[in-house]
């Protein structure tokens, strides 16, 4: 139990810091503005103090509900539970925040739960394909099985595309790359969602902490699959996601629907590649 | 026979005469009472399977499909659909021939529930009753109700429970065929009832037409089913047809699927009328989701003899009906169609999982990935219709203009296919392997 909740909070602990190691090296980075350090973290702090005589009860109602389930998902996926159900938390948590785009009435907070819808059913796909790949190689889908599967068996030699697929689904969340579905079409943060929405002041920062978990539990979830001891995979699948975030800077951002249309096709299509492949072979 | 069976199919028949001569007073008093008489006995009998047997004499079945077929026989005459009085003349002559030159034997229990269809009855029961309130709303609702229409109405609604009673519970073929016909003259008194309004011009006769020809081939292979087996109870049907099961199991099962309107897109426009909804909505979910199911259910044992390669093209085509009913669902989210998709949708997963694990083996299509991937695809875009509908819950009515502009399914798949067309290729080209595959078991 102490280590689960160890985890847990190292989970949550760890974007945080990835996302202001990502601050400081860019700052370091010629033409680029000095920043603080603390700088991702100062602006969530902000939106906390900020108040909004603006937002209902609707927009608190949606920002905590979707925290809650992403704190949820975290948990279950720290103990190991079974994938899918971590995968219908997380829908739940997605569906609180695109439900609450959409209740802003206005033009843009549509636009935005248009392109979380549309995100949220590449995602879901993949990950229900990618669930079916993984139970025909493993004959679980409890992620301490996989996770102990994958250090005495690598499993990865047997689901290369599907961990790929699951890879591209935290840059569809995060924002990077050809697989960038924010509202300004080059976000930055993970607010694609809840810009011009109900969210503001501290719900939108709410709603910040839960994309934040939810990026943890991507990343847990991935490095299940890396075949060494659990805090080395994790370290390494962060890098990994390190990387790309500095990546992301020297790729140019694409029209959102050429990003799902991508995202489709990675995503999606590899996922099925693997499925069929594990399925007559 | 139970008497509670034989309650449930006979007393909406009475009423449906009862109503056939009240000129349409008291229709709403007939609808009502017949509704909680139908979820009574569902719920008696669900309680206690075991009442009091009464023993009918088969004949009197078989007069009673014979006055069914010669009724619609005339009733087409005097409507002029000419086709459909060469089908149902068939039927008569099919009837009369195989009585006199055959004379079968019909299983000892004509009408018997097991656990699984009084399972699907009382569901079916608790959907009617909820529905019922609704009905009577929508048709209070329209002012020009003629008394004529109701009486329609009344009798269209009394023969529908009495037909779903009779599919559920019949054992024998020569049983569905009848209990189809009466789902038939069900479905074409709400037609005429609703059929005269706006929806009147796109009413797609060529479906009714399509239904009696399958109906006629299913009566067919009913007589050659008994030829080859001595039975006609579909428990009996465990050895197969030797090299005609392929082909058999095949007419059984485009039989189902057409009763059951499961052709995407066209049975829509039957009730096109939006105070139809209620009505509409009911006799899909009897019709098109429960009692495809429960018939096909019956015909398992047939279905374990059968050449994989048809059983997997079966499954191909029940989670295409997944697809393509979320699809249609969420290309008219806005529309009162949309729920009608759903149901059809919904009806391909009932379809599917009764050939599931059927057989085991990797033959032909068989233990194949598309069909799973097929039905992963539907039932993400279901989860997508949901949240469409949530969303709506939550978003103010009337300022939803700025979005007409761009369909959400473009948002969704963002790619320039025409997947209605697809949709429709697939059909054909399931159709045309499942028939060639059964062919060739035939020559085999």
């Amino acid at each position: 139990m102490l280590g689960k909740i160890i985890w847990f909070f190292a989970v949550i602990l760890s974007v945080p810091v990835l996302y202001i190691a990502y601050n400081f090296i860019k700052s370091m980075m010629p033409g680029q503005s000095k920043t603080y350090i603390l700088q991702p973290v100062y602006r969530l702090l902000k939106l906390f103090e900020k108040k909004d005589e603006n937002a209902g009860f609707l927009a608190y109602f949606f920002s905590i509900g979707s925290c809650l389930f992403s704190l949820i998902a975290l948990y279950m996926t720290v103990a190991g539970f079974n994938f899918l159900f971590v995968i219908s938390v997380l829908s739940m948590m997605d569906l609180l925040v695109i439900t609450g785009a959409f209740s802003s009435g206005d033009f843009s907070g549509k636009v935005s739960a248009k392109r979380g819808i549309s995100r949220f059913i590449i995602w879901l796909f993949t990950s229900i394909v990618s669930a079916a790949s993984i139970y025909q190689v493993a004959g679980t889908l409890k992620l301490n099985e996989i996770s102990r599967l994958s250090e005495s068996n690598g499993l990865i030699v047997n689901l290369p595309f599907t961990f790929v697929s699951l890879f591209i689904i935290l840059l569809m969340k995060g924002n990077l790359m050809h697989f960038n579905f924010g509202i300004s079409g080059n976000e930055q943060s993970l607010l694609g969602d809840a810009l011009n929405s109900p969210y503001s002041g501290w719900s939108l920062a709410v709603i910040q902490l839960a994309q934040w978990t939810e990026t943890g539990v991507w990343l847990k979830i991935l490095s299940n699959f890396i075949p060494v001891v659990k805090p080395v995979s994790y370290v390494v699948v962060s890098f990994v996601f390190l990387a790309f975030l500095l990546l992301d800077g020297y790729i140019s951002s694409v029209e959102w629907k050429k990003a799902a249309r991508l995202s489709w096709g990675w995503a999606g299509g590899l996922a099925i590649i693997n499925f069929i492949y594990l399925f007559y072979y | 026979m139970g008497f509670m069976v034989l309650c449930m199919v006979l007393v909406p028949l009475i009423l449906f005469f009862v109503t056939m001569f009240s000129k349409g007073k008291g229709t709403y008093l007939i609808i009502t009472v017949s509704g909680i008489f139908f979820l009574i006995c569902t719920l008696i009998m669900f309680l206690s399977p075991n009442m009091a047997d009464i023993n009918m004499p088969s004949l009197l079945w078989r007069i009673i499909s014979l006055l069914t077929v010669v009724l619609i026989f005339i009733r087409s005459i005097w409507d002029k659909q000419y086709i459909i009085s060469i089908f149902t003349f068939f039927q008569a002559i099919i009837l009369v021939l195989f009585e006199i030159l055959i004379s079968p034997a019909e299983p000892e229990r004509y009408l018997y529930f097991n656990f699984n269809e009084r399972l699907l009855l009382l569901s079916g029961a608790v959907v009617i009753i909820l529905f019922i309130p609704f009905i009577i709303y929508c048709l209070k609702k329209l002012e020009n109700n003629s008394l004529n229409k109701l009486r329609h109405f009344g009798m269209g609604f009394v023969l529908m429970l009495s037909s779903f009673a009779g599919l559920m519970a019949a054992k024998s073929m020569t049983g569905l065929f009848l209990f189809w016909q009466w789902q038939y003259i069900s479905g074409y008194l709400f037609l005429r009832v609703f059929g005269q309004t706006a929806g009147a011009k796109s009413f797609p006769r060529v479906i009714v037409y399509i239904q009696q020809a399958a109906l006629t081939l299913f009566l067919s292979v009913s007589v050659v089913a008994f030829k080859l087996t001595g039975f006609l109870s579909m428990q009996d049907f465990i050895n197969g047809f030797g090299n005609i099961s392929e082909f058999m199991a095949l007419i059984i099962f485009v039989s189902a699927i057409l009763m059951g309107l499961l052709v995407p897109e066209n049975f829509i426009p039957w009730f096109d009328s939006s105070r139809a909804v209620p009505i509409a909505g009911l006799y899909l979910i009897i019709f098109s989701l429960i009692v495809p199911y429960g018939v096909l259910l019956k015909f398992r044992p047939l279905f374990n003899n059968l050449y994989n390669g048809v059983i997997s093209l079966m499954i191909l085509y029940g989670s295409l009906l997944v697809f393509a009913g979320a699809y249609f669902a969420l290309l008219f989210c806005k529309s009162r169609h949309s729920i009608l998709s759903m149901i059809m949708c919904i009806a391909g997963l009932a379809v599917t999982t009764v050939f599931n694990k059927i057989q085991s083996g990797r033959i032909f299509l068989d233990g194949n990935p598309l069909p799973l991937l097929v039905i992963i695809a539907g039932i993400v875009l279901t989860v997508a219709y949901i949240i469409m509908w949530i969303s709506f819950i939550f978003t103010r009515p009337g300022d939803t203009s700025e979005c007409i502009d761009e369909h959400m399914l473009v948002s969704i798949i963002p790619f320039n296919i025409n997947y209605g067309l697809i949709i429709k290729i697939s059909w054909i080209a399931i159709s045309a392997l499942t028939l060639g595959v059964s062919l060739s078991c035939l020559v085999k």
